[in-house]
């Protein structure tokens, strides 16, 4: 307001000289001073308006932070120290000799100290505290806070694992002004703009000094920049240095201190100064560099680090304490002095602080890069609900399933893992592989990878590779079976050639996998040892409309041609359809759909979206039973026989083998009580990998679930199932049966093994005679 | 649904002094001690003649489970249509990491918070992912939220595992009982 009284007073002195001189000062005047002076008065008044609206609603653009599951510590808990310690360092934990600041731990042989930082998750903060940890092995066996009270559990903070930038690349931590310690400011005015608090956006006095000292040193040594004026040519004016760009500088400030109150100018400036960069992510702020440089909240620094901070902005990357050690102490230094010389510090306190040393914390892992094939499903999974432009600007976070330590053993591992299985082909084009593992019980999705190289931003095989899924499919075929109430594990189905008559007129002849058959088998057989041939009489005889409808229960909702093929898996799924599909029996009969976001908050930590679990029963418990009996007899005696070698401790484990025609796909998908898998091993061409299920995933597979830790899977039988021994020899002929060698088998109470093979002294003569009966007349 | 909303709050008043009826004890690992054990291995039987009780497969659960007291109080639950906010199964002296999770559920469900309850339950889960208590809970949280299909599919999960504890199966067939007539 002041400046355009000012501005309007200097023509009106014009005008009166004017009068009495030439009539060509006159029209110099009216032509050409007056539209000058006008325009530059509609200038500042522009300039004038826009830093009043443009400041008064500044937003920051923040980017949706994305994190890991939180790691759960408490006793009893299974956690190699190791691993706890890898944690801790990747959420940037400092070891520290006494550690008596956030973000620091120290590890005592068994024993942990550990002094959290403290965060604020969906359903309640979880505060920052110090507490001992003691192992007795890879468990926890104690977790005490300071006082040596007993701590039920706790949370660790969760991994930053990615953001979703704004196109500008800038992040920031924004906090309010009454939030930064005075330390801080106190360091920053003293070394950028000690007047801050009583020039009125430019500093006169400052400017005269800088020139002087400039003109002394032959050249640009000091800027009189003012803390508004920097202020301003970061948010509105950027890189080029003009003499009109500098009045025009001049003039927002001028403008901004007008407006708006020191606190408010300097809020802005601590929020918006440039501190950094990583890759395309540009540091802005001190908060956020708080995080970057020391892994520590920015109330949670050290005067010396206050120092080190505020003498960055001059030349963030010359004073950069990880590149340039050295030139950050010494212009830390004199921050400290600066500050000692206005009396903001005494002199012992800069003494003491420039003795320490930088601690910063190891560059951070370059987060907006990590694990390209998880974030790709974080991005479909937000993508209902929210679109980029939030995702970009609003500063969510966004909390997934990720387990960093499964994710990175599988990264680690896979290669080798595919290395030790493929054959060399004919083909140019490399074996290629995806893989899902998820939590057995909830759905939740703890790691992908899209491809054989972990890190390969291109095809994600995982969600986008449609392959046919051969026998993957028929768990869902016996499951109908089962379903249907006219099964059992011991009916006995016919492994013979059959040829079935397409409505097109054509005829469909399948044969089995060792183009062997079998003649009469036990249903939990055909399953286990995944014969063709059974499979197709059995789901001839039920329909293949009762397959689909299980399928689809089980949470498959792609098309589905009703053919007979279908039966032995023509049908084209994504490896994350198959993990859906599969989740649903590991979940032992509860279609839970897969989950990789569970929840979503404000940058402030208010609670906005959640993503629970669900749980639809698809069939009954006993029929799930019978359906997990045969599945595990797939690992004790079925084609996933050989991975007894490597996780024979851990049976019974669950699973199912898949091989489609011409060896073109190799699957398989296996669960124990903790963890589910699945892998699928082919070529992007499509032709022929030599490898068959049992062959080329399940080595693979066997192989990380060992690393992974899977765990046994002891299943209860339900109220409803009673066991019978049954003859060894499937036979409709009483006579022949031998019981010397009879296993036993689940059965549900209504649907018991027929009498010709049934074992069980219990029935009576006149059932056995009835049984008979039955059998003679099918 | 607002004619029961009194009776509801009648429940968890007289329901609160109540709630410590179901000693359930979870160890260090705790998501192993609830799992009923028992392997679902093919036992085949070689040698004739050994047909003893040892090719039968024994389905006793190892859970130790201590039957709970039920109060007359509960009784009142029942009486109701809605079960009330105090879950009977929960037992506030329980500091194991699950226990304390449900303790702090159930506060939160009688603060109102039930979205939060739910979220601190599901992390109890992660924790116990087979203890039939938690899926109960979780099942009773959302048939208070009125989304009675979930809380059928939650309860009848949590029947599914409760194995041989009457008590407990009691209480997850009144749960879905309940919220059967509630979806009508």
């Amino acid at each position: 307001m002041t400046k355009r009284r000012t501005r309007s007073k200097k023509p009106a002195r014009k005008t009166s000289r004017a009068k009495k001189t030439f009539s060509f000062k006159r029209w110099l005047f009216k032509w050409i001073a007056l539209p000058a002076i006008l325009i530059a008065a509609g200038w500042v008044l522009w300039t004038d308006y826009q830093i009043r609206s443009s400041f008064g609603q500044l937003q920051w653009e923040l980017p949706a932070r994305i994190y890991a599951k939180a790691h759960e510590l408490y006793p009893g808990m299974s956690l190699p120290p190791e691993r706890l310690q890898t944690t801790l360092i990747d959420l940037g934990y400092r070891q520290s000799e006494v550690p008596n600041n956030p973000g620091e731990f120290r590890q005592l042989g068994n024993q942990f100290e550990l002094y959290t930082r403290g965060f604020q998750f969906w359903d309640g903060p979880e505060p920052e505290r110090l507490v001992n940890l003691q192992y007795s092995g890879n468990t926890i066996s104690r977790l005490t806070d300071s006082r040596g009270d007993p701590v039920p559990l706790m949370r660790l903070e969760p991994l930053e694992i990615a953001q979703i930038n704004p196109e500008t690349g800038q992040d920031r931590l924004p906090m309010s002004l009454e939030d930064v310690p005075q330390q801080l400011i106190d360091a920053v005015v003293a070394i950028e703009d000690r007047r801050f608090y009583s020039h009125f956006g430019i500093d006169l006095q400052g400017i005269a000094r800088a020139m002087l000292a400039n003109i002394r040193a032959g050249g640009i040594v000091q800027g009189g920049s003012t803390l508004t004026q920097q202020l301003v040519k970061n948010l509105y004016l950027h890189r080029d240095q003009t003499l009109a760009r500098k009045a025009e500088e001049a003039i927002m400030a001028i403008a901004l201190e007008v407006h708006f109150s020191k606190d408010q100018i300097l809020e802005g400036y601590m929020n918006e100064v440039f501190l950094g960069q990583q890759g395309n992510r540009a540091i802005h702020g001190f908060s956020l560099a708080a995080e970057f440089y020391f892994g520590r909240r920015l109330d949670q620094l050290s005067l010396s680090e206050y120092a080190l901070l505020a003498g960055m902005p001059q030349a963030p990357s010359l004073y950069n304490p990880r590149r340039n050690p050295q030139r950050a102490i010494e212009r830390r230094n004199t921050v400290l002095s600066q500050m000692a010389a206005q009396g903001l510090i005494t002199e012992r306190e800069r003494e003491l602080a420039t003795r320490d040393s930088l601690d910063v914390i190891e560059r951070p892992r370059s987060r907006s890069n990590a694990y390209p094939a998880f974030m790709a499903l974080v991005q479909d999974n937000l993508a209902r609900e929210y679109d980029i432009e939030s995702l970009r600007r609003s500063g969510l976070r966004i909390f997934t399933t990720l387990d960093v330590g499964i994710q990175e053993q599988v990264e680690q591992r896979i290669q080798q893992a595919v290395d030790a299985v493929e054959i060399d082909s004919a083909t140019s084009d490399q074996l290629q592989a995806a893989t899902i593992i998820t939590d057995a019980s909830t759905g939740e999705v703890r790691a992908i990878s899209g491809g054989r190289d972990p890190d390969d931003r291109g095809f994600n095989r995982a969600l986008n590779a449609k392959r046919q899924i051969g026998s993957l499919i028929k768990p869902f075929v016996y499951l109908a079976a089962l379903d249907s109430g006219r099964f059992s594990l011991a009916s006995i189905l016919d492994d013979r050639p059959v040829e079935i008559e397409l409505d097109n007129g054509d005829t469909w002849s399948p044969s089995n996998y060792n183009r062997k058959y079998d003649g009469n088998v036990y249903l939990h057989e055909a399953l286990y040892r995944s014969l063709n041939l059974a499979t197709v009489d059995l789901g001839m005889e039920l329909g293949v409309g009762r397959v689909i409808r299980m399928l689809e229960k089980a949470g498959y909702q792609g098309d589905v041609n009703p053919f007979p093929s279908l039966l032995l898996g023509a049908v084209e799924m994504s490896p994350l359809e198959v993990a859906q599909i599969y989740q649903t029996l590991t979940s032992g009969g509860y279609y839970s759909p897969l989950r990789a976001v569970v929840a979503v908050t404000s940058g402030e930590g208010a609670p906005l979206q959640r993503y629970g679990v669900e749980s639809t029963p698809i069939t009954d418990p006993e029929t799930m039973f019978l359906l997990e009996h045969a599945m595990q007899s797939v690992f004790y005696q079925g084609t996933a026989e050989s991975a007894k070698r490597t996780l024979g401790n851990q049976f019974p484990l669950a699973g199912k083998t898949g091989t489609t025609n011409d060896l073109r796909d190799s699957w398989f998908v296996g669960y124990g009580s903790n963890l589910m898998g699945v892998v699928w091993l082919g070529h992007d061409e499509n032709v022929d990998t030599g490898l068959s299920g049992a062959t080329g995933a399940l080595p693979v597979w066997a192989d990380l679930m060992a690393r992974l830790d899977i765990q046994p899977r002891f299943t209860t039988a339900p109220a409803g199932i009673e066991w019978h021994r049954v003859a060894p020899v499937p036979t409709h002929d009483r006579i022949n049966q031998d019981c010397s060698q009879a296993q036993s088998l689940p059965f549900a109470a209504s649907v018991p093994p027929q009498p010709s093979v049934d074992c069980e002294s219990s029935g009576s003569l006149l059932d056995r005679f009835f049984g008979q009966v039955r059998n003679l007349n099918p | 649904m607002t004619i029961i909303k009194p009776f509801i709050l009648a429940t968890v008043i007289v329901t609160l002094p109540a709630c410590a009826t179901y000693n359930r004890v979870y160890g260090p690992g705790a998501q192993q001690v609830p799992a009923p054990v028992e392997r679902s291995e093919p036992a085949i039987v070689r040698e004739n003649g050994n047909t003893g009780t040892s090719e039968r497969q024994e389905f006793e659960t190892t859970r130790d489970s201590t039957p709970g007291v039920v109060t007359q109080d509960r009784q009142q639950d029942r009486n109701t249509s809605q079960p009330g906010q105090d879950s009977p199964m929960a037992d506030p002296r329980d500091t194991s990491p699950t226990g304390t999770l449900l303790t702090s559920a159930r506060s939160a469900a009688q603060a109102g918070e039930l979205e939060r309850a739910a979220a601190i339950t599901e992390r109890a889960l992660s924790i116990s992912p087979r203890d039939p208590v938690v899926w109960y809970e979780l099942a009773r949280i959302r048939s208070l939220q009125e989304r009675y299909s979930e809380a059928d599919g939650l309860a009848r999960r949590a029947l599914s595992m409760a194995g041989s504890d009457q008590t407990l199966r009691r209480e997850i067939e009144a749960l879905i009982s309940s919220v059967a007539r509630l979806r009508e």
